[in-house]
C-alpha cells in the first residue's frame, strides 16, 4: 500500500506546514480575543409593579401592561406605598412588567436580529419580615402566569402582539444566615429559569408576570417580596458577526480540502479503507457544522437554530470520538483483520449511547422550548430526575469511552515497542510499512493531545478569567471567553483540515525508493500489503516469510 | 497705560472679594442643602420644577437638575433612603439622626465635622448611587449611559456590537457629579473640611460597589457551563447602612493641620494611608445628652429606653444617668396578620399593656 502524504513529506515541508497551521490557530484565538466583544451581554432589570385594578388579566384578556412610555400602566413604586393599604390592592392584582431592552442615553434601545438567542432568568428580592417569613421548612412552590409580547419599531405604539403565554410551576429555594434575621435584610435565593428564545427576531419584548394567590393552596407563599428582577442574556451582535465570518470562511475551505482528499482516495483505484472513510465522514460532519445557514436568521425567524446548533456540535464531537477510536484500532498492528465498522461495535455503542442521551436531553429541554419558551425540564420533579438520568448516562458513557480509548492506545504502544525489536529483522518494505504506521500513529497522538490540552487549558483560563470579575475598572483588552470560543472552534477545524491533508494517500510509492531490493519476496509482499489495507498478512504467512528470510 | 492697569487690578480685587463673600455665603447657607430633597420627599412634595425651589443647590447641581428633571426624583429618593437608614441604624443611640423640617435638614449639626456628620455624608451619597442605579434598571431614568467606550463605539447603536455596561457605573458617576459638587465648587477655598466630606462621600459610594452581589448563569451547548454570563446586583440598602455603621464606629480622626491631604491624628499610625473603607472626621462628637438648639442637639430627654438591655438603648446609657420615667400604656396594634407576598390581607387588632420608659 502506498503511504500517506505525511510519510512522504520532507521534514522541511512538514515544518512549514506545521508553522503555518499554528499561525492560523493563533489568528483564530486573536480574532476572538481582540476583534470580538464578549460573547454575551446581560440586561439586569427590575420590573415595574403594575396594578390591574379591574382584574383584566384574571378575566383572561390578553392585554399588555406597559411599564413606561405611551399607555403606561397604573403602577406603584413599592409595596409599602400607602396606596396599597388604602385601596386594598391584592397580590392577585399586581402584574410585574418590563419592556426589553431598557432606555439608555435618553433613547429607547431596540433588539437586533444579530443577537441570535435570548435567555432569561428571574431574581427575587425576598426581604426578611418577622411577621411574614419565607417558609424555610419546606420548598416554596411558585406559580407564574407569564406572557411575552413583541413589537417592532415601525409598528404602532400600542400594537403589541402575543409571543407566548403560559402558566409555569417553579420551586424556589432561599436561605438566610442566622445573624441576618432582622427586618429589612434579604434572603439569598436561587435564580429561577424563565424563558429561552432561539431567535431574537423582533425589536421590543414586553414581559408580564403575575404571581397568583389562592387561599386554598400553598402556592406563592414566599414571605415578603420586595422586587422581582428579570435578567435577560443575549449573544452580542459583534460576536455573532465575527462568528458568522469565521464560519463563512471555514466552510468553503473545509469543503475544498475534503473534495481534494476524496479525489485523491478515488484515484488510487482500489477499495477505500475504513480509516479513509471515517476521515471523510468526519470532514462531512464538520462541513455540516460549518455551513453558515445562520445568515438566514437575519431574514427569517428560525427559533430552532439553537437546537440545531446543539445537534450539529454534538454530531461533530460524536464523530470525532468515533474517529479516534477507529484510527487507534486500525493502527493496532496485532494481525487481526478489522477494516470494518462491525469490529468496533462495542466501543461505538458507548459513543452512540452518550450522544443519544445528550440528544434526548436537548430535545426535552430545547425541543419543547420551541412550543413553550418558558419550559424548563428542571422545574418539575420528574423532569429533573429524567434530565439528571440522561446526564449521568452520558457521563458514564463518556468515562467508559475514555477508558476504552486509553486501553487501545496502551495496546498500540505495547505493540509498537514489541515491533521495534523485530523491526530490524524485517524486510525493508515491511519495515517501511511498519515504521510508517508507527510514525502516522505517533503524529496523530501528538497533535490530538496538543489540541485536547489546548481546549482544556483555554477553557480553564476562560472560567478563571470569568471568575475574577473586574469590579468597575474595565480596561481589559482581551476577551478570554470569546478567544476560547473562536479559538477552539478554529482549532478543531484546523485539526480536521490537517488530518485530511496529511492522511490522504500519497502518490509516491515505496517501490521507487527500494530499487535495489528487487527480490521476489519483497514484490510478493507488496502485493499482499496492498490487498490487505489495514494489516498486511496473517500470522501464517508472516512466520513463513520470516523463515524464508 | 499704568493707570489703566491699576484700575483693572482694582476691579479684579473687587470681583475677587465679592466672589469670596459669595462663596462664604453659599457655604454657610448650603450645608446639607441638597439633602433637603430627602425630607421634602418625605412630605411628598417633589415635582418637576423643584430645581428652582430648593435653595442652595450649587451651579453644577442646578445644571444636572435642569438637564434631567426626572433625576431629581431619584436624588430625593436616594436622600430619603439614606436618611431613613440613618434613623434606623441610630434608633438606639443618643443621637438618633433626627431631622428638622427646614432646609438645613440636620440643623446646625453638620457644621461640625464629627463622626455623625461623616456617617450622614456617606449614607446619603450611597443612597443616591443606590436609587439612581435602581432607577436605571427599572427604566425610569432614561439618561443612564450605555458606555460603549470599551469598544470605542460612541453611538447608541454600538450597544448592538457589545452590549451596555453595568448600571451601577452610571449610579456611581451620577452620585460623584451631583453629591460632590458643593465641595468641588469651592475649589478656591478648598479646605480640610471639604476634603473630609469628599472622602466620606467616596466611602459611601465604594460601599455600594463593594457589597454588590454576583450572579451567574450557564448557557452553553445544552445549557452546559462552557459559556457563563455573570452580572452584579444591588445589595439591600440595610446591608449598606449596617456596613457604614461599622465604619462609623471605627472612624478615623484627622489631623486638622494638614490642609491638602488627609492624615491620621493618631501619631503611631500617621504613616498609614487612609483607605476608602474608613470614614474620617475632624472633631470629637459631643455626648448628645443635653438639649442644645444652637448646636443642633436635641438631647435624650423624652426618648424611650430599654430597662433590661445592656447596649446603647439601655436606660442607663441613653438617659446619661439622669434616670427615667415609667408609664403604662395601652398599646393597640395590628397582629396575627395574614400576608401574601406583597400585602397583608387581614389582621386582628390586639391590645396590650406596655411599660414605657422615657428618659428624664
Amino acid at each position: 500500500m502506498a503511504g500517506v502524504v505525511l510519510e512522504t513529506l520532507s521534514n522541511r515541508k512538514l515544518l512549514i506546514l506545521s508553522v503555518s497551521l499554528v499561525l492560523i490557530l493563533a489568528v483564530f484565538f486573536l480574532i476572538g480575543g481582540l476583534v470580538a466583544p464578549a460573547p454575551n451581554s446581560v440586561i439586569p432589570s427590575t420590573t415595574v409593579k403594575c396594578v390591574d385594578a379591574d382584574n383584566i388579566w384574571q378575566k383572561g384578556e390578553m392585554k399588555p401592561f406597559l411599564p413606561r412610555g405611551k399607555g403606561k400602566c397604573d403602577s406603584i413604586d413599592h409595596f409599602s406605598d400607602p396606596r396599597v393599604a388604602r385601596e386594598g390592592i391584592d397580590a392577585n392584582e399586581i402584574v410585574f412588567s418590563q419592556w426589553m431592552p431598557l432606555p439608555k442615553d435618553g433613547k429607547q434601545l431596540d433588539m437586533s436580529r444579530w443577537f441570535q438567542n435570548m435567555v432569561s432568568v428571574i431574581e427575587l428580592d425576598l426581604t426578611y419580615n418577622s411577621q411574614n417569613k419565607y417558609p424555610e421548612d419546606r420548598d416554596a412552590h411558585m406559580v407564574l402566569e407569564t406572557r411575552v409580547f413583541y413589537r417592532n419599531k415601525e409598528d404602532d405604539v400600542k400594537d403589541w402582539k402575543l409571543l407566548a403565554a403560559s402558566t409555569e410551576h417553579r420551586t424556589l429555594q432561599c436561605s438566610i444566615e442566622n445573624d441576618n434575621r432582622q427586618d429589612g435584610k434579604r434572603y439569598q435565593c436561587d435564580l429561577l429559569p424563565f424563558f429561552e428564545l432561539g431567535t431574537v427576531f423582533y425589536d421590543f419584548y414586553l414581559i408580564n408576570i403575575r404571581l397568583p394567590i389562592d387561599k386554598r393552596t400553598d402556592i406563592n407563599i414566599i414571605g415578603q417580596l420586595d422586587d422581582l428582577a428579570v435578567v435577560v442574556i443575549f449573544q452580542n451582535g459583534g460576536f455573532t458577526k465575527v462568528w458568522f465570518s469565521i464560519k463563512t470562511v471555514l466552510f468553503p475551505a473545509v469543503v475544498a480540502v475534503l473534495l481534494w482528499f476524496w479525489q485523491r482516495v478515488l484515484t488510487e483505484g482500489r477499495a477505500t479503507n475504513l480509516t479513509e472513510r471515517t476521515l471523510f465522514s468526519l470532514g462531512i460532519i464538520l462541513s455540516i457544522m460549518n455551513c453558515p445557514i445562520e445568515w438566514l436568521t437575519l431574514v427569517v425567524s428560525m427559533p430552532f437554530m439553537t437546537l440545531l446548533n446543539d445537534i450539529r456540535d454534538g454530531a461533530f464531537y460524536a464523530m470525532l470520538f468515533s474517529f479516534w477510536l477507529i484510527f487507534v484500532g486500525e493502527h493496532m498492528m496485532d494481525q487481526v483483520e478489522r477494516n470494518q465498522l462491525k469490529a468496533y461495535w462495542k466501543q461505538l455503542t458507548v459513543v452512540i449511547l452518550a450522544s443519544a442521551a445528550c440528544f434526548i436531553f436537548d430535545m426535552c429541554e430545547r425541543g419543547v422550548q420551541l412550543t413553550n419558551p418558558f419550559f424548563s425540564i428542571w422545574s418539575s420533579e420528574v423532569g429533573a430526575i429524567a434530565a439528571l438520568g440522561f446526564i449521568i448516562v452520558a457521563g458514564i458513557s463518556a468515562c467508559l469511552y475514555f477508558v476504552f480509548l486509553c486501553y487501545l492506545v496502551f495496546r498500540v504502544f505495547r505493540n509498537i515497542s514489541s515491533k521495534r525489536t523485530s523491526l530490524m529483522q524485517m524486510s525493508s518494505v515491511r519495515r517501511k510499512y511498519y515504521s510508517g504506521l508507527i510514525y502516522r500513529f505517533k503524529f496523530l497522538m501528538l497533535v490530538t493531545l496538543l489540541c485536547a490540552a489546548l481546549t482544556v487549558i483555554s477553557f480553564i483560563i476562560g472560567q478563571v478569567s470569568e471568575g475574577q470579575w473586574k469590579w468597575g475598572d474595565e480596561d481589559l483588552s482581551l476577551e478570554y471567553t470569546s478567544a476560547f470560543l473562536t479559538g477552539t472552534y478554529g482549532m478543531w477545524n484546523v485539526y480536521v483540515i490537517s488530518l485530511l491533508c496529511l492522511y490522504a494517500p500519497s502518490h509516491k510509492k515505496y517501490a521507487a525508493d527500494t530499487v535495489d531490493e528487487t527480490d521476489t519476496n519483497s514484490r510478493e509482499e507488496e502485493v499482499q500489503l496492498t490487498q490487505m489495507a489495514s494489516e498486511s498478512s496473517n500470522i501464517a504467512s508472516f512466520i513463513s516469510k520470516q523463515a524464508a528470510d | 497705560m499704568a493707570r489703566k492697569r491699576g484700575r483693572m487690578t482694582r476691579t479684579g480685587w473687587f470681583v475677587l472679594v465679592l466672589s469670596i463673600h459669595w462663596i462664604l455665603l453659599l457655604q454657610c447657607c448650603c450645608v446639607a442643602s441638597w439633602m433637603y430633597l430627602g425630607v421634602a420627599s418625605l412630605a411628598g412634595s417633589v415635582h418637576d420644577d423643584t430645581c428652582s425651589e430648593v435653595p442652595g443647590l450649587v451651579r453644577e447641581q442646578l445644571e444636572v437638575c435642569k438637564d434631567n428633571p426626572e433625576s431629581l426624583l431619584c436624588i430625593s429618593e436616594g436622600a430619603r433612603r439614606g436618611i431613613l437608614e440613618c434613623q434606623s441604624q441610630f434608633r438606639f443611640e443618643r443621637w438618633n439622626c433626627s431631622t428638622e423640617k427646614n432646609y438645613t435638614v440636620f440643623g446646625p449639626l453638620l457644621r461640625k465635622g464629627t463622626k455623625e456628620t461623616a456617617f450622614v455624608y456617606a449614607v446619603l451619597s450611597a443612597g443616591v448611587v443606590h436609587s439612581v442605579t435602581q432607577a436605571c434598571s427599572v427604566g425610569n431614568l432614561t439618561d443612564c449611559s450605555c458606555d460603549m467606550s470599551r469598544y470605542g463605539e460612541a453611538d447608541v447603536e454600538g450597544w448592538k456590537w457589545g452590549g451596555c455596561s453595568d448600571n451601577v457605573n452610571y449610579g456611581l458617576w451620577f452620585s460623584e457629579t451631583f453629591v460632590d459638587a458643593p465641595e468641588s465648587a469651592t475649589q478656591t477655598g478648598r479646605n480640610i473640611r471639604s476634603l473630609m466630606n469628599l472622602h466620606n462621600n467616596a466611602v459611601g459610594r465604594k460601599t455600594v460597589e463593594k457589597l454588590m452581589s454576583r450572579q451567574c448563569r450557564c448557557h452553553g451547548v445544552s445549557g452546559s457551563c462552557a459559556v457563563k454570563t455573570c452580572w452584579r446586583g444591588l445589595p439591600a440598602f440595610k446591608d449598606i447602612g449596617q456596613y457604614l455603621k461599622n465604619c462609623y464606629e471605627r472612624s478615623v480622626r484627622l489631623a486638622g493641620r494638614s490642609k491638602r491631604r488627609l492624615r491620621r491624628k493618631e501619631k503611631a499610625r500617621r504613616r498609614e494611608p487612609i483607605t476608602n473603607e474608613e470614614l474620617v472626621h475632624l472633631s470629637r462628637s459631643p455626648n448628645y445628652c443635653r438639649n442644645n438648639p444652637k448646636r443642633g442637639i436635641l438631647g435624650t430627654t423624652g426618648r424611650r429606653c430599654n430597662r433590661t438591655a445592656n447596649g446603647a438603648e439601655s436606660c442607663d446609657l441613653l438617659c446619661c444617668g439622669r434616670g427615667y420615667n415609667t408609664q403604662v400604656v395601652r398599646h393597640v396594634e395590628r397582629c396575627r396578620c395574614k400576608f401574601h407576598w406583597c400585602c397583608y390581607v387581614e389582621c386582628k387588632t390586639c391590645e396590650t399593656l406596655v411599660d414605657i420608659h422615657t428618659c428624664k
